[in-house]
């Protein structure tokens, strides 16, 4: 049997690394005494692949995973005794039963779409807003991550292509914005970067950024995209469209 | 009240695993702070990864949370870069769970683990607000307690500390708080200091420095450790303090459900604990001193504690510990019902502390199907005369037997670990643990070509400075010095030239360090607050380590450390720990000294009859479940 579940990473979660996520999941399973598959070999680990590692300091309001199961099992059942067993850094929101072959979530996932905060002290909508315009009016947008002491330069990529949208709007006296980024394996846009890109085009000082996280992770095709599973599809396309519904 | 937690919120991204400082993991017990009596905060001297892999910790935990009138919260070390921020932003050292300031807490408790974390503990009263010295804090301040095994000598850091837990925690601490919380009850929520400390040491088991004197001849020699007139009993401290002991392990309470921490730590793993004390009786070890006597729990409990920790953690191994498991009288019905039950699962068995014997690798061999890791062994010693002298009960044969079945059995790489400085060592005693190295190499190396295997059995050797330590029958022995514990790695540095051996040794100048802690008195504090002030931090972490601080803070104090590291006591002399009873005969040391210069070797009382070490008597004694037998 082959389950996916869609879960959160909490705010109390958002300092966990990739592989303490990995960890962490494993033990919730285990403790939910979910009949996880293992893999042969010298050091057998459980079968589970995830949708896409999130980077430390990120939370995720919807995250996908796979699991192999040696037995079938009840999902509903499944599903409540993961839901308890879950620590307080995950949040379990929706578990389906998925057919034994099928393409993997990583492969599969190709757009991310993220949200974060910004001081509107010293940063205006207005200003912000010009820079998106004039930002995404660029034909081509090139990144040039930065040149460590004593490491090779790495060449500047053109990125115009991995971003679809960016909106911004005002929050309880922050700013909001939120972002749709390709996830492709050639190139991949951090939000914190295509904040800085943001600033340059809007000429002001890119203040640090808080409480980023990644709403939700979409299969696009045909122009058309769609969560790997989960709550409504309609409102995923509204919300890749028309960015966040704004 | 403030929750600091939210204060360090904005800087988390700039400071290295930000997760050591949050808390929230699975497990965690977060109480009603106005519904209990007593709060206590549990300081762990050093960074939360080594904490957190400290069963100690999670007993304690168990032990007062599930007292309805207590509650425990946890803080560790911060790392010197969230030190930095500390400092910076004013924020004061905080417990993970409600995220108050460690003033707010009525008691903070740091675990003395080893002598090289006294800093840190100066460092984190510091980073709390708290008063550094135990005659500065008033009624309003909180009380500053300790235990573990380095309480069993805290005279260094006793001026620091308004009370010391000697023995076993789980049975004490809840009794200490309470009576904290039942003192403070009657008066309002206020604390009458001194009056306090007199209830306290009323428990027994309890020391409070400050109701004892001592007293120093001419020279500078320790000649009474005096009791004080306890304030409002009319009587005097007590003369002799008794440690606190727990008669049944069986029926103790056990953490089956620990705090799982998010972040790798040192040991992520179940740890259940299967037998407390040791009576093998190396003359150097203090755990097996201090811990004594014997107590097993039985293999039934044993089963439903693993099956319960199980459920509770997710963990995907499983650690026996104790300081000698493989000597647990039902070790193999444990292991085979463990394995059977846990081996679908893919959940693995480990046994941390094994004794060279066949019984051993046969053990070892049913727990580990991988073969990756190596196998470790501890004869301490190179020739049998020192190890007779040690009472470390195991032959050469007997050694190179069990690498034979370890080789047989698959394994190809041993660690052994040595001690250089042990009393009555000479240079031929040194060469001996190249030798012994080389016969392993050897034979090792003659099974795995015989069984047609590729390659050399690989030898790491370990060796490292014997330190004296209270308690034994080798405290009243003065250290090497510097210049000949040198002498002795760089002899064994040259020695070796088997390229299947590799030597490590430990650095002499945190041996020598520990050695003056380990044994010293009072006068030592004022060191270790000139060390921190000149900041010396996480000691025990070799690039932290700021050796020129501490020979300045020792110059300053006018003290010699290596004089004292070095120098041998009287057996008639009054130690610095003589007031602090571990249930052991001082008459039984003696005998062990005196039968150590005679090369002789004291049995295991579990299988060769009572050596009268004292520990046994109407308190409680050995408590064992199987039939003892040597393997
Ligand atoms: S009193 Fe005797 S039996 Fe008890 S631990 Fe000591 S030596 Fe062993």
């Amino acid at each position: 049997m082959r389950i996916r579940l869609r879960y959160e990473k909490t705010e109390a979660g958002r300092f966990l690394s990739h592989l303490d996520l990995a960890r962490t999941m494993e033990r919730t399973l285990r403790r939910a005494e979910v009949p996880l598959a293992f893999s042969e070999g010298f050091n057998p680990h459980p079968k589970m692949s995830f949708a896409s590692a999130l980077a430390v300091g990120i939370t995720g309001e919807n995250e996908f995973l796979d699991v192999e199961l040696r037995r079938r099992v009840n999902p509903e059942k499944l599903e409540q005794a993961i839901r308890e067993a879950m620590p307080p850094a995950l949040k379990l929101k929706q578990l389906e039963e998925i057919p034994m072959q099928g393409k993997s979530l990583s492969a599969s996932i190709n757009l991310a779409v993220y949200r974060f905060l910004v001081s509107a002290g010293r940063i205006h909508e207005a200003d912000v807003r010009a820079g998106i315009d004039r930002m995404l009016a660029a034909a081509e947008l090139w990144r040039q991550p930065k040149i460590k002491p004593g490491k090779k330069p790495i060449p500047a990529k053109e990125v115009r292509g991995l971003i679809r949208w960016i909106t911004v709007s005002p929050e309880n006296g922050w700013l909001k914005l939120e972002m749709a980024l390709v996830m492709s394996n050639m190139a991949q846009l951090r939000p914190q970067e295509v904040w800085a890109m943001l600033a340059d085009f809007g000429g002001f000082e890119a203040d640090a950024v808080r409480q980023v996280c990644r709403t939700g992770l979409y299969i696009e095709e045909d122009g058309k995209a769609y969560m790997p599973m989960g709550g409504d599809h309609r409102d995923a396309q509204r919300d890749f469209n028309e960015g966040g519904g704004h | 009240m403030n929750n600091w937690k939210q204060d360090i919120e904005p800087f988390l991204n700039d400071i290295s695993k930000p997760q050591r400082y949050l808390g929230g993991e699975l497990n965690e017990i977060v109480k009603d702070w106005t519904a209990v009596s007593c709060r206590f905060l549990f300081a762990f001297p050093d960074v939360y990864e080594v904490g957190m892999s400290h069963l100690g910790l999670q007993i304690l935990y168990e032990a007062v949370n599930q007292t309805p009138e207590l509650l425990m919260e946890r803080t560790f070390a911060p790392w010197t870069d969230m030190e930095a921020l500390l400092r910076r932003e004013s924020i004061p050292l905080f417990g993970l769970e409600s995220g108050r300031e460690a003033a707010d807490y009525d008691c903070i408790g740091f675990t003395l683990q080893h002598e090289m974390s006294y800093t840190n503990i100066l460092n984190m009263l510091s980073l709390g607000n708290i008063p550094l010295w135990a005659a500065e804090r008033g009624d309003e301040d909180i009380l500053v307690i300790a235990g573990g095994p380095c309480a069993s000598n805290p005279e260094p850091l006793a001026p620091f500390l308004d009370a010391v837990i000697l023995g076993e925690g789980e049975v004490l601490l809840p009794r200490l708080l309470q009576t904290i919380g039942n003192h403070k009850a009657c008066r309002g929520g206020k604390m009458d200091r001194k009056t306090l400390l007199a209830e306290l040491a009323g428990l027994g088991g309890v020391y409070v420095p400050s109701f004892y004197e001592p007293v120093y001849d001419a020279a500078g020699e320790l000649t009474a450790i005096m009791p004080l007139e306890m304030p409002g009993m009319e009587r005097k401290a007590p003369a002799m303090i008794k440690k606190a002991r727990l008669k049944d392990l069986d029926s103790a309470c056990f953490p089956t459900a620990p705090l799982v921490p998010y972040i790798e730590v040192v040991h992520d793993r179940m740890m259940l604990e299967i037998l407390r004390g040791c009576t093998r009786g190396c003359r150097f070890c203090q755990a097996g001193m201090i811990y004594r006597p014997v107590r097993e729990r039985s293999c039934e409990t044993l089963l439903r504690q693993a099956d319960a920790l199980k459920k509770h953690t997710g963990h995907n191994e499983i650690s026996l510990t104790s300081l000698s498991s493989s000597d647990h009288t039902c070790i193999k019905e444990l292991v085979h019902n463990l394995m059977e039950n846990f081996e679908g699962e893919q959940i693995s068995v480990s046994l941390p502390s094994l004794r060279a014997n066949h019984f051993s690798v046969e053990l070892a061999n049913e727990i580990q199907k991988v073969r990756k890791t190596g196998f470790t062994f501890a004869p301490e010693a190179g020739t049998q005369r020192l190890r007779d002298v040690i009472n470390k009960g195991v032959t050469e044969e007997a050694l190179l037997q069990t690498i034979e079945h370890a080789v047989q059995a698959g394994w190809s790489q041993v660690k052994l670990y040595f001690m250089v400085g042990l009393p009555t060592e000479t240079m031929e005693d040194v060469d001996g643990i190249a030798a012994l190295c080389e016969r392993v190499v050897r034979r090792g190396t003659q099974v795995m070509k015989e069984k047609g295997r590729f390659g050399a059995l690989k030898v790491t050797a370990s060796v490292s400075n014997f330190v004296p330590k209270a308690h034994t029958p080798f405290q009243w022995s003065g250290q090497d010095t510097q210049e000949v514990f040198k002498a002795k790695h760089a002899y064994l540095r040259q020695r070796i030239r088997d390229r299947r051996i590799s030597y490590h040794y430990h650095d002499p100048f945190t041996s020598m360090l520990e050695a003056v802690f380990a044994r010293g008195d009072r006068r030592l504090a004022v060191v270790i607050a000139k060390a921190t002030e000149k900041g010396c931090r996480f000691d025990s972490w070799t690039e932290q380590f700021k050796g020129e601080a501490w020979k300045t803070a020792f110059e300053e104090s006018g003290l010699d450390m290596q004089a004292l590291a070095s120098k041998t006591f009287h057996l008639t002399a009054i130690l610095p720990w003589s007031h602090l009873d571990y249930g052991i005969d001082p008459d039984f040391l003696k005998r062990e000294q005196a039968l150590a210069f005679k090369e002789t070797i004291t049995p295991d009382c579990r299988y060769h009859g009572c050596s009268r070490c004292g520990i046994c008597g109407p308190e409680g004694g050995l408590v064992l479940f199987g039939k003892a037998e040597d393997l």
